[in-house]
């Protein structure tokens, strides 16, 4: 989509790109472990992820605009997390979820596990916990509505390596 | 009274131009009926922050997001086949909607033999979807196109001898016809036949769009998603998600059209009659809708071989003793 | 029953010519008009049960950089720097003072795995659970919460929970023994939310006597039962307060493990010797500690029998129940904690959190209220509200011996039932009272079933118990 890299988008259109992405977020699930269950709970009836706009039905990563990576990032998975990551079409976003996937957790200096997935992929929102509450898991995804809201569509383009756009203090009660 | 007189051309535009808004209107409206439809069903609420009241604008999200989602082509496709896919699959659904009569004369083009027309058009998209898996260069996007193809084949015959039980009931394969033809009591006459020949038409309506328990092409915990899973963006929005939430509209009217009277009231009574029949047929078809999206939650998967055998032993063997009984009901019959 | 469930499935494998679809079919339709039950996140928020492991929260005053915690981390997540400092003596000619300051306390919440071995090891208090677990962020460095955040989510913390029907208030004083009340007020932690019994309990309550021997102290107050063989009972009797408090830390600390499963009775046995008098005592004498202390409604037959005529002096409480229409409404004080806080300047969040503290605190507040409104109407004392002060007054010093051999009747008797009260009848009047109260309904059931047990044991086996009972202040 070279031509919105290169113009700079009228307000209106730039708004409507945005709040398109920010409400259809078709989400590949990554389940790793125990993580998967808090997520599969947020899916599921008590808390309906897909209020959100968060669909989670994709199966295949070239539908999909979120990945959650939930549980132990072990180094044999990563390699496969990071071929998922670059078969989904930009802009993409990753939510990393519970302690394992953020940093290893409490593998920390176990020797198969990866010391968080940001090492393997660009991670834009980290949901700590161990594992966290479903209701975690959906602030995490407020909160890239949040960030995705204010983002710059042309920025986002180019790729992952461009600052973060500052995004205000997050706070103890989340929330929209 | 202003007289508007239309060249043929002008008309053709217009009538082009109606269909190209009503049906992508029609999948988004269907789409989101589908969201919120699941949703209560399995306790949950579907869609609520997208637009506001209760995320009425999900589905349009949904559309403009895929519509410029990076477009990726895997580098061993075949690129021409690939990028025609999608269209070779759209474009016949769009074209069911030319010969549904939605009222007596609200009628895009009434064609003589609209019946064979729907069911002609109806098969070219498997086509399509036989491109897309091929041109794919995944080996579960060509399971999921063979698959998709055999089922076809195998329910296509139901679709057709129960639709041609039909033709024969009405004398004629215009569809104002047959909805002329019908009379009251739609789907249970001929006793007994016409409720069979209904069941056996949306078993294989279901089948042939691939909708669950019947979506064995599809198969997610399978094939990922079956022919589509190499699609992005807007390919994948018009191949498989409007052209899915539209066929499943088009059946539902042409279900409407041959089993429940089309535009005719629901009752022959006569203050009924001062409602116009655009808004019966519209009823109707949210019934049909509604009931094509309750059986696809209510069921699992069936398996491949399930599937086949079902059709082959079961459906069309029924099939053919319905076209019997139904010429002999015509031959012998009141 | 088997064979039900083999005849069940053989219906069910049996060709139903597609019925069970529609059955199949028929249950979705009727969850399609059934209320939802999705809980709709942000804007409605799950009661999160109080112990929820949210987030853990620095009481900073409270550390005093022993290291504890993030030794004992299985993560090594917490991260703490300090530096001693000098202070100087307090006297002229003294020698001057160091001391430990915290410089860095930072938890990694990326790293955490919220096994709260660091809450539940500081010695002094200073970690605690909070239940907010709102903390995802873009960026994993911000997940590492220095100090300055962790003292933040102090104001998350709930107050402790309320303390259960019949424990101790801790820092409670002792009138019988002044001395080991001060002890115990020094190791009972402040915050505990299980009381620890007051060391008087153990102390002066110890009843030296060979074979059996007991004492029913009640709410630390140490009602000494008198020590009965004629030939030691002055000695024993007399024996001062300071003597009997040295065991006490040591025994308030059992006292307190075994309290922890805390039915109304909880009871050490440790194994004392005392040598107070000389000779006295026995080999082997056995003190047994029977904490009867503040058990539902007070237990033992004696203050059953004062209570239900109360002295002047009982009958005013030491914390004064307040009245339902004086207290703060829970939204009021949330909206008021709000205000204030919002114009003291607080973020939002911090505001937020506080004023939702507040309006824990005046619910509780409200059902405690509630909990001791039919008290002040009943004759039967109710302990939540106001425990310790509706008890007699046990005697101090001296006792007189008593010549009779007090049954071991370490069951918590029937709430206030008078003897040989029917045990239906109990189970009636006591549900009357749990609801009046305003318990739930399976608690007051429950209670009641405790009651009517209690009563049917007690008139079975305590007859001449509760005679002597009812003397017993008097003796």
């Amino acid at each position: 989509m070279a031509v919105i890299e290169k113009v700079k988008l009228p307000k209106p259109v730039s708004w409507a790109l945005n709040w398109s992405r920010q409400y259809s977020l078709w989400m590949l699930q990554f389940g790793l472990a125990c993580c998967a269950i808090e997520m599969g709970a947020a899916i599921a009836t008590k808390f309906d992820v897909i209020r959100f706009g968060v669909i989670p039905f994709p199966a295949s990563p070239r539908q999909a605009d979120l990945m959650v990576v939930a549980g132990t990032v072990t180094d044999k998975m990563a390699a496969p997390i990071r071929r998922v990551y670059d078969q989904m079409p930009e802009p993409k976003y990753v939510i990393s979820m519970g302690a394992c996937a953020n940093c290893g957790g409490p593998y920390w200096d176990s020797y198969s596990v990866t010391k968080g997935v940001d090492q393997i992929v660009p991670v834009d929102v980290y949901v700590p916990g161990c594992p966290p509450r479903p209701e975690a898991l959906l602030q995490g995804i407020i909160r890239l509505q949040q960030k995705i809201a204010t983002e710059d569509v042309s920025t986002r383009w180019a790729g992952h390596d461009t600052e973060i756009p500052h995004i205000p203090e997050p706070g103890l009660a989340g929330g929209v | 009274m202003i007289e508007i007189t239309l060249t043929d051309w002008q008309i053709l535009l217009v009538k082009l131009l109606i269909i190209l808004i009503v049906v992508p209107v029609g999948a988004l409206v269907g789409g989101y009926v589908l969201h919120k439809e699941m949703a209560h069903m399995q306790h949950r609420l579907g869609p609520m922050y997208a637009g506001g009241w209760h995320g009425w604008a999900q589905t349009l999200a949904d559309g403009i997001k895929f519509a410029y989602k990076e477009d990726i082509i895997p580098a061993s496709a075949d690129k021409r086949v690939f990028s025609l896919a999608p269209a070779v699959i759209f474009v016949p659904v769009l074209l069911l909607y030319l010969v549904i009569p939605i009222d007596q004369n609200l009628i895009v083009e009434d064609l003589d033999v609209g019946l064979f027309f729907l069911l002609a058009i109806g098969s070219v998209g498997s086509i399509g979807v036989l491109m897309a898996g091929w041109s794919s260069a995944n080996k579960y996007a060509l399971i999921g196109a063979l698959r998709s193809a055999g089922q076809l084949i195998a329910y296509e015959l139901p679709i057709v001898l129960s639709a041609a039980a039909i033709a024969m009931l009405a004398g004629t394969l215009s569809l104002v016809g047959i909805v002329e033809a019908q009379d009251w009591p739609y789907i249970v006459w001929p006793p007994g036949i016409g409720l069979a020949l209904f069941l056996l038409f949306l078993a294989g309506a279901m089948a042939e769009m691939a909708l669950p328990p019947f979506d064995m092409p599809v198969a997610e915990s399978e094939l990922i998603t079956g022919p589509f899973t190499e699609y992005t963006g807007m390919r994948f929005i018009f191949g498989f998600f409007f052209a899915e939430t539209a066929h499943m509209i088009a059946f539902a009217a042409i279900g409407t059209t041959l089993f429940l009277g089309g535009y005719k009231p629901i009752v022959p009574w006569e203050p009924l009659e001062v409602i116009p029949g655009v808004l019966w047929f519209f009823v109707k078809t949210s019934f049909m809708v509604f009931l094509l999206l309750w059986v696809r939650f209510s069921f699992p998967r069936l398996r491949e071989d399930q599937l086949q055998k079902f059709a082959w032993k079961a459906l069309i063997p029924l099939s053919l003793v319905l076209i019997l009984a139904t010429g002999a009901w015509i031959l012998y019959g009141p | 029953m088997a064979l039900d469930v083999d005849q069940r499935l053989e219906r069910a494998r049996r060709p139903g010519f597609g019925i069970g679809l529609l059955k199949g079919m028929r249950v979705l339709l009727k969850h399609l008009f059934k209320r939802n039950s999705v809980i709709q996140y942000p804007d409605v928020k799950q009661d999160l049960s109080p112990r929820t492991r949210g987030v853990i929260a620095l009481k900073e005053e409270n550390c005093t950089v022993c290291m504890l915690c993030a030794r004992e981390c299985p993560d090594w997540c917490i991260y703490i720097d300090s530096h001693k400092e000098t202070l100087p003596p307090k006297r002229e000619g003294g020698r001057p003072r160091k001391r430990n300051v915290l410089d860095r306390f930072a938890i990694d919440y990326a790293l955490c795995m919220y096994c709260g071995i660091c809450v539940e090891v500081c010695p002094y208090d200073a970690l605690f659970w909070s239940r907010e677990f709102e903390y995802a962020e873009y960026d994993i460095r911000q997940l590492t919460h220095e100090k300055e955040k962790l003292s933040d989510w102090m104001a998350t913390v709930l107050p402790p929970t309320e303390l259960e029907e019949g424990a101790d208030i801790p820092g409670q004083p002792s009138k019988a023994a002044p001395a080991a009340a001060a002890a115990t007020q020094t190791a009972t932690p402040t915050a505990a939310a299980t009381a620890a019994t007051p060391a008087s309990v153990t102390s002066s309550a110890t009843e030296a006597r060979p074979g059996q021997a007991q004492t029913a102290p009640r709410e630390g107050t140490a009602a000494t039962e008198a020590a009965r063989p004629a030939a030691s009972a002055p000695d024993a009797a007399t024996t001062p307060a300071p003597e009997t408090a040295k065991p006490a830390p040591g025994l308030a600390e059992e006292v307190k493990d075994q309290q922890m499963d805390s039915t109304a009775e909880a009871r050490a046995e440790p194994e004392v010797k005392r040598d107070a008098g000389g000779a006295v005592e026995a080999e082997g004498s056995q003190a047994e500690v029977e904490d009867k202390a503040e058990a539902e409604t007070p237990s033992t037959p004696e203050s059953t029998a004062v209570t239900q005529t109360p002295p002047p002096a009982a009958a005013a409480p030491s914390r004064p129940a307040p009245r339902i229409e004086d207290l703060e409404q829970p939204e009021d004080a949330y909206a008021r904690v709000l205000d204030e806080q919002s114009k003291a300047g607080s973020s939002p969040q911090v505001a937020e959190a506080r004023a939702k503290v507040a309006r824990v605190k005046a619910e509780r507040a409200m059902t405690q209220a509630r909990a001791a409104a039919p008290q002040e109407v009943a004759p039967t004392p109710e302990p939540s509200g106001a425990p310790g002060a509706a008890e007699p007054e046990p005697e101090q010093g001296p006792v007189a011996p008593t010549p009779e051999e007090k049954p071991d009747s370490s069951a918590p008797q029937a709430e206030a039932s008078s003897p040989g009260e029917d045990p239906e009848a109990v189970f009636e009047r006591v549900l009357e009272e749990e609801r009046a109260k305003g318990s739930s309904d399976a608690v007051a059931t429950a209670r009641a079933k405790a009651a009517r047990m209690r009563a049917g044991r007690g008139a079975g086996s305590a007859g001449p118990q509760e005679q002597e009972g009812t003397k017993g202040p008097n003796d």
